[in-house]
């Protein structure tokens, strides 16, 4: 038996409060708008990671704006070395800006995720509300780790932890980093997730019903 | 019988077809009585009911039951009790949350799924903690061979009334009765 603990409380307040937060915003815009910035985070995310889809993505981008130079300039479009062979100086994204353009990547995707979400209709704000909450703790789960030691949050395992770990296939990576999130939500509320989820259940069941 | 945790994960199931078949509205008035048993039960039952029963044994004047013993006893007369309120709440006239509540679409589908599963938790965790709690008396039945699984060693940590205090069925039980008489 545990007996039960909610840890640090201003921790815990804090996080709960950023939940509340996404949640409430969640409860606004409705359930598919945050099921589409949901999306976007994710694949935001991935980009992000170069062991997921930033290494194939920055390849892309390279290759594609080295094609359209040569295409356009056709071999003055590419540089060459003394030898006369020609080099890779077609590169949009250099090696060392690589880190600073997926990290800016990530970011353009996860805020067209918000703008595309902020358009669209309100529907079913209650699915929404429980939708935005599921947000708010996948983008903490995410983000957190890359922030200072000086934050009230520290989890102890962060995605880059989940990412660099020596994963045999893509399946078991999106497994631990869809997991990843409610560990998280266990690790800051410990034993209080079971009563928090009875009540978010009863709350989205009796705001369904109508008595009227 | 076979690992524990399977024939939890089986209850829990059938609360969740129970829950498709009648649908939530219905099952939040079992859920209702859950709570009510669950407080009646963690609040008062287990701090009086083994004073009630050495008493009981001391007025007949027979020899001092074993601890075991009465392990079994407060074990089968808790699960006992709580089967039979459950009977109860699923029997005749059942106690429903009053007005209309979704009956098609996926949204009704997902919360007759949601609250099977908080129904079948809440009534298979309650007779595995009765279990649990009294260390696991059905092992000298022979119903069941321990050590547990490990998978089932961590799930014993989450069985209901382990992180839920008392008063939170209590509120949990005023929450659902305001809301059956608001209208």
């Amino acid at each position: 038996m545990q007996p039960l603990s909610v840890g640090d409380p201003e921790r815990t307040m804090l996080f709960l409060a950023l939940l509340g937060v996404f949640a409430y915003q969640g409860f606004q815009r409705g359930l598919i708008a945050e099921m589409v910035k949901l999306g976007l985070v994710f694949v935001g995310f991935a980009v992000g990671q170069p062991t997921l889809l930033g290494s194939t993505v920055v390849n892309v981008i390279n290759n594609t704006y080295g094609t359209v130079r040569f295409m356009l300039g056709g071999s003055r479009g590419l540089t060459t070395s003394d030898a006369g062979t020609p080099q890779v100086q077609t590169q949009l994204i250099r090696a060392q800006n690589t880190d600073i353009a997926l990290f800016i990547m990530m970011l353009a995707l996860i805020g067209i995720g918000y703008l595309v979400s902020a358009k669209m209709k309100r529907s079913n704000p209650i699915m929404g509300l429980l939708a935005g909450a599921v947000n708010g703790l996948v983008l903490t789960y995410f983000f957190l780790p890359a922030l200072p030691d000086q934050v009230p949050i520290q989890p102890p395992v962060g995605a880059e932890a989940v990412i660099s770990q020596s994963a045999p296939n893509m399946g078991q990576v999106g497994l631990q980093i869809a997991l990843a999130p409610f560990a998280l939500l266990y690790q800051q509320v410990n034993t209080w997730i079971i009563p928090i989820i009875i009540v978010a259940i009863l709350f989205v069941a009796l705001r369904s019903i109508k008595t009227h | 019988m076979g690992p524990l945790e399977i024939l939890w994960a089986c209850i829990t199931l059938f609360f969740v077809f129970f829950a498709l078949v009648r649908g939530y509205a219905r099952e939040l008035g079992v859920t209702t009585l859950i709570f009510v048993a669950l407080f009646v039960i963690t609040q008062f039952g287990e701090k009086y009911v083994p004073a009630i029963l050495v008493l009981i044994i001391q007025r007949i004047g027979t020899t001092a039951l074993s601890p075991r013993t009465q392990q079994h006893i407060l074990s089968n007369f808790f699960s006992l009790v709580f089967i039979l309120i459950i009977f109860a709440s699923y029997a005749g006239e059942t106690f429903a949350i009053k007005g209309r509540a979704n009956t098609s679409g996926a949204t009704a589908l997902l919360l007759n799924i949601l609250v099977g599963l908080l129904n079948g938790y809440l009534v298979a965790g309650t007779l595995w903690y009765f279990q649990d709690v009294y260390e696991y008396p059905v092992v000298d039945l022979g119903l069941l061979t321990l050590p547990l699984s490990p998978f089932a060693e961590t799930a014993a940590n989450f069985l209901p009334p382990y992180v839920v205090p008392p008063l939170f069925w209590a509120g949990m039980v005023m929450v659902l009765l305001l809301f059956r008489v608001k209208d």
